[in-house]
């Protein structure tokens, strides 16, 4: 009996041994088996496809959602401060690996709250981070948090309406007056259109509904540039009521969703670009030393609008977009 | 704590199978090592030189797209609308262009495309000043600027400059300035075939990353020295890397092209050699550790149960066994070990045996001891040992030889049973010197000696009272040095006495002769206290006597010899010169009137006298059989044989130093007159002599006293005359009544009248 048990654990011992073996061999190159977590804070439905883009590239980074990667991802919350600190201080509670923040209002909120923890912080699209506070410089982001953001290339976007359009006469931007966001891309687009010898009108409207009489009334020679207003939900029947009255309509926000082009971020691709990042802050990078990264610019002419207002967009210029809708 | 065998027979196990594993193991990952380093480095060099490649032809075809673009498009004599459109194409075609700009021979701008910003021709600057105008003013040559950074994205670019010169006055006419992003040289990073682990990016003459397949690196201005070659040293990411290094120049800039693998994955199959010495070292071990446990446990297990039977056995558990059935030398040891635990279990129970029975040999050595100690006659004495021993012991027969007297025959004293006594009876002896007899062989050797098989003992003579004897053993006794004896037993068992027994015997016939000789002493004892008493008897008795008659009554009563019936005293008397004269009887005695002694008064005159030597003999003489004895002279045979007498005792007095006197003992029949009746004799002869002397000076002093009374009764009778002759009749009268002798003549001389009476004294 004795020695039946002495064979017994010697043969414990040897199989626990050769299983140690094999398994210090394959941990050398086998990846870690951590299960992430990020928690994701939108209060933009329209910033969806940056969030599609975001788990495309992580899973093209060999993050597989269920596997070694977990979102929590409660939607688009109210555009309100109060709705996403609770929604940010919900993930912090919940003790994500990274919070990523979609928007600037969320990154300036995930910033505040993060403050004197570990807890990463990335975000994807903020216009002008370093002016809106929630890093220190571009290079140099200090803090918990980095992300990618967008430059302000409204101008260019003004400066395509009018060779699109050269028949404008005065162009319209609607904004709202306590949107950081249409604020900051607004700012340049006085100067920009002096420049450009092209009356510009700055609207502010509270609600698309505000925008819709304005539009109404639009003279004949008016183009109106839409420019990203996130308190606003939708400027859907502000384009349908300018392709509508035959007013020209070009948009500094993806997608070209009725209007004759688009000058900017593929949020996609951006959510690519945030999610190469994260990758990094997952790996154990620190966000202070992951300088903020600036997302590409995309053209789109959207040629069936085009149709509708009866206008030939020239080679030169089909041949500088990044997309056409067909 | 004890190191176990098994634990160390593992280790010795694992050691031997792992110290050649690791030697070898450490040669093939050297081995290893010094072949990966070259061709770690050579790979990364190629991949370095490769991708640098790539970067000139990039940054060499903005050059050439943008001569090209002037050279064959007749640029020069172009519209400015024309010229505008072929930047426009140009710009829209590739998109790595953040800005074209076209400026004339002074500088002025004159076409200005940008992707980023709005820039109308109010805003067109002069370059005149900017090295990306004046340098290919000056040279007439493609300027490369220095890489530098967006200030809103801090992506890095870089500007090429074309001058555009007429061809036939060469005359600067244009200078095509095309700014253009590194993103695009960036993805030449990315797009590198890069082998595990591996990155490569470029730096600028400062060592700044300008290009890196993440924009981190670049965005952030990491900086790193590029190595003079290529080498093995710390890497952008901090980790020791294979480090390969390419130069790119670019008319005045320099940049880097560096291609970096981490050390772990450059020398994978060195690590990997290291990894898998490591597995195969921990799995030798398991292995090792198994196989060396196993067989540990096979060599120390059948150990192990040896040990703890042992130890089971040190307990006093002798029947225990190991059943180790290993068919090896452990088997064969664990055979040996149970063979030698049965002979020792047999051994301790024939020693317990023996023990039992040298307890019960012992014990019975005691108990003969104390039955001897116990006996103070020599004969029952030795009976009850021979017969005890002959019991206690189980023997066929014990029997006891004393040495006699004169030490050169050991006399049977004693035998045990019926056999025994009647060898005793038939006063058997057997002589100290005789070769054959074991008896006297242990006599004179003084140590036990056996005969196991009398049947095979040639010289064995077969006794036929003991007709069934087989063995023999003879135990000499001696005390203190001295033989006195043998002790003898006999058993009917064939290889009965051992040395055990020897051993026993001896103890027991060392024990009896002590008893012996105790018995001895005390009968010595004994008889010496009644020596003591006869001679204190004898002399109170002599002393007791009136006269001579009853003085030699006495004697003789006192010696209480029943063979002696007649005793007479001789008085000696001497001559002149001192010589013997003659003997007269002065007393007698006789047991009987039928056998009367000499009478008192008998003379022997010296001649007679000097024939005999009992007369003679200064020295006592005991004569037993004085007829048969050949010391005996005939002159006393014959005198013997004429008073019918055999035995006789002759003891001279002595008053002084001068035999005085004779007693002579005299008996009808022979007499062996013992010791002690020869000493008490010998210890009157002074006691007579002092008796008889007192006895004399007692008679003359009454003697005297009786003529000291006669002469004062005469002297008061003379001096009671009144008259000098009354005086004188008195005188004479008295003095011849008083010697006896009739007339008696007195004569008075006043002178002579004392001599006188002196005279008639003497002649009286």
């Amino acid at each position: 009996m004795k020695n039946k048990k002495f064979s017994q654990k010697l043969w414990a011992g040897f199989t626990t041994l050769i299983l140690l073996a094999m398994l210090m061999s394959a941990c050398g190159n086998a990846p870690e088996a951590k299960t992430y977590t990020i928690g994701v804070v939108n209060y933009l439905d329209i910033l969806q496809p940056i969030y599609d883009g975001f788990k495309a590239g992580l899973a093209d980074l060999g993050y597989v959602e269920g596997e070694n990667i977990t979102f929590i991802y409660n939607g688009a919350v109210a555009p309100e401060r109060s709705a996403i600190e609770a929604e940010i201080q919900s993930l912090i509670d919940q003790d994500v690996d990274m919070i990523y923040a979609m928007g600037t209002l969320p990154a300036l909120v995930a910033k505040d709250l993060v403050a004197g923890t570990d807890m990463p912080v990335l975000f994807a699209p903020v216009i002008d981070p370093v002016g809106e506070g929630v890093v220190e410089s571009i290079a140099q982001p200090g803090g918990n948090v980095t992300g990618v953001q967008n430059a302000n290339f409204s101008p260019k976007g003004l400066e395509w309406l009018l060779k699109i359009v050269p028949e404008t006469e005065i162009v319209y931007v609607f904004y709202h007056p306590e949107d950081e966001v249409s604020l900051t891309v607004a700012q340049p687009l006085p100067d920009t259109a002096k420049s450009l010898g092209i009356e510009l009108v700055l609207t502010t409207i509270n609600s698309v509904e505000d925008a819709l009489p304005i539009v109404q009334n639009l003279p004949a020679g008016a183009s109106i540039l839409i420019i990203p207003t996130p308190t606003l939900e939708s400027l859907a029947p502000v384009k349908e009521l300018a392709v509508e009255r035959n007013i020209p309509i070009g948009s500094y926000e993806q997608p070209a969703d009725g209007t004759l082009f688009s000058y900017a971020v593929d949020w996609p691709s951006q959510g690519r670009q945030a999610a190469r990042m994260a990758d990094q802050i997952l790996k154990g990078a620190k966000p202070a030393d992951l300088p903020v990264e600036t997302a590409d610019p995309f053209f789109t002419v959207n040629l069936p609008i085009a149709q509708k207002y009866g206008i030939v967009i020239s080679d030169q210029i089909l041949n500088q977009a990044d997309t056409i809708i067909r | 704590m004890r190191k176990s065998l098994q634990t160390r027979l593992t280790v010795y196990f694992i050691a031997l199978v792992l110290i050649p594993l690791l030697i070898v193991g450490a040669i093939g990952t050297w081995q290893t090592y010094n072949s990966e380093v070259p061709q770690a480095l050579e790979s990364q060099g190629e991949i370095a030189k490769r991708v640098a490649e790539q970067v000139k032809n990039f940054i060499e075809g903005r050059e050439t797209e943008l001569r090209s673009l002037t050279e064959i498009n007749d640029f020069s004599n172009a519209t400015r609308d024309e010229q505008s459109v072929l930047l426009s194409n140009l710009f829209s075609n590739q998109t790595v262009y953040e800005e074209l700009i076209l400026t004339n021979g002074q500088g002025r701008e004159l076409i200005f495309l940008s992707r980023l910003k709005v820039v109308t021709p109010e805003e067109f600057d002069n370059r005149t000043g900017s090295e990306e105008f004046d340098k290919p003013k000056e040279t007439e040559a493609t300027y490369f600027s220095p890489v530098s950074f967006n200030e809103v994205t801090g992506e890095p670019y870089m500007v090429v400059s074309v001058p555009l010169l007429d061809l036939r006055s060469g005359r600067l006419d244009y200078v095509l300035i095309a700014k253009f992003r590194f993103k695009s040289v960036w993805d030449l990073m990315g797009q590198a075939d890069l082998t595990g682990g591996g990155v490569v990016y470029m730096t600028d003459s400062n060592g700044f990353v300008v290009a890196h397949a993440n924009p981190s690196f670049v965005l952030k201005r990491a900086q790193i020295t590029p190595p003079s070659e290529n080498s093995f040293a710390t890497g952008l990411s901090g980790a020791s890397s294979a480090l390969a290094v390419e130069q790119l120049a670019f008319e005045d800039q320099t940049f880097y092209i560096l291609a970096e693998q981490p050390a772990s994955e450059a020398l994978s199959l060195a690590l990997n050699n290291i990894t898998l010495t490591i597995i195969t070292t921990l799995v030798a071990i398991v292995v090792a550790g198994f196989l060396g446990a196993l067989a540990a446990r096979q060599i120390t297990t059948p150990i192990a149960e040896l040990a703890t039977t042992a130890q089971l056995i040190s307990e006093g558990d002798l029947t225990r066994t190991t059943h180790v059935s290993n068919q090896d030398e452990i088997g064969a040891l664990a055979t040996a070990f149970n063979r030698m635990t049965s002979q020792l279990r047999d051994l301790i129970g024939s020693l317990e045996l023996r023990v039992t029975e040298r307890t019960k040999a012992l014990s019975s050595v005691a108990e003969v001891g104390i039955a001897a100690s116990t006996i103070l006659e020599t004969d029952e004495l030795l009976q009850q040992v021979v017969d005890l021993t002959k019991e206690r012991f189980n023997l066929y027969h014990a029997h006891i030889y004393l040495l006699n007297e004169a030490g050169d025959t050991l006399v049977l004293a004693s035998g045990a049973g019926a056999a025994g006594r009647q060898m005793v009876a038939e006063g058997r002896s057997i002589p100290l010197d005789r070769e054959q007899s074991l008896v006297a062989r242990a006599a004179r050797e003084r140590k036990g000696v056996t005969v196991n098989d009398v049947t095979q003992a040639p010289d064995f003579l077969p006794n036929p009272l003991l007709p069934n004897t087989r063995s023999e053993l003879a135990a000499p006794m001696v005390v203190g040095g001295s033989l006195i004896g043998v002790f003898d037993v006999q058993s009917d068992t064939v290889g009965r006495f051992t040395d055990a027994d020897i051993a026993v015997q001896t103890t027991l016939s060392s024990q009896i002769a002590v008893a012996v000789q105790n018995a001895n002493q005390y009968e010595e004892t004994r008889a010496a206290l009644s020596q003591s008493e006869k001679l204190f008897n004898a002399s109170d008795r002599l002393s007791q006597a009136t006269n001579l008659q009853e003085l030699i009554k006495f004697i003789v009563e006192s010696l209480d010899i029943r063979a002696i019936d007649r005793a007479i005293l001789g008085s000696l008397a001497y001559n002149d010169k001192d010589e013997l004269d003659g003997m007269t009887i002065v007393a007698n005695w006789s047991q009987s009137a039928e056998l009367p002694s000499s009478p008192v008064g008998t003379h022997y005159p010296k001649e007679m006298l000097s024939s005999l030597s009992m007369f003679t003999s200064a020295e006592p003489l005991f004569f037993s059989d004085v007829l048969n004895d050949e010391h005996v002279d005939d002159a006393t045979r014959a005198i013997a044989q004429k008073v019918n007498y055999r035995s006789v005792a002759a003891l001279p007095i002595y008053i002084g130093s001068r035999r005085d006197a004779i007693v002579l003992l005299e008996g009808q029949q022979p007499h062996n007159f013992t010791q002690a009746e020869t000493r008490l004799l010998t210890s009157l002869s002074p006691q007579f002599a002092a008796i008889l002397e007192n006895r004399r000076q007692f008679e003359r002093a009454q003697e005297q006293a009786k003529r000291e009374a006669m002469l004062n009764l005469i002297t008061q009778k003379i001096q009671s005359a009144t008259s000098i002759e009354a005086a004188m009749k008195i005188t004479a009268r008295e003095l011849g009544h008083a010697l006896g002798m009739k007339p008696t003549a007195v004569s008075l001389d006043s002178s002579a009248l004392a001599g006188e009476v002196m005279k008639n004294k003497e002649n009286a």
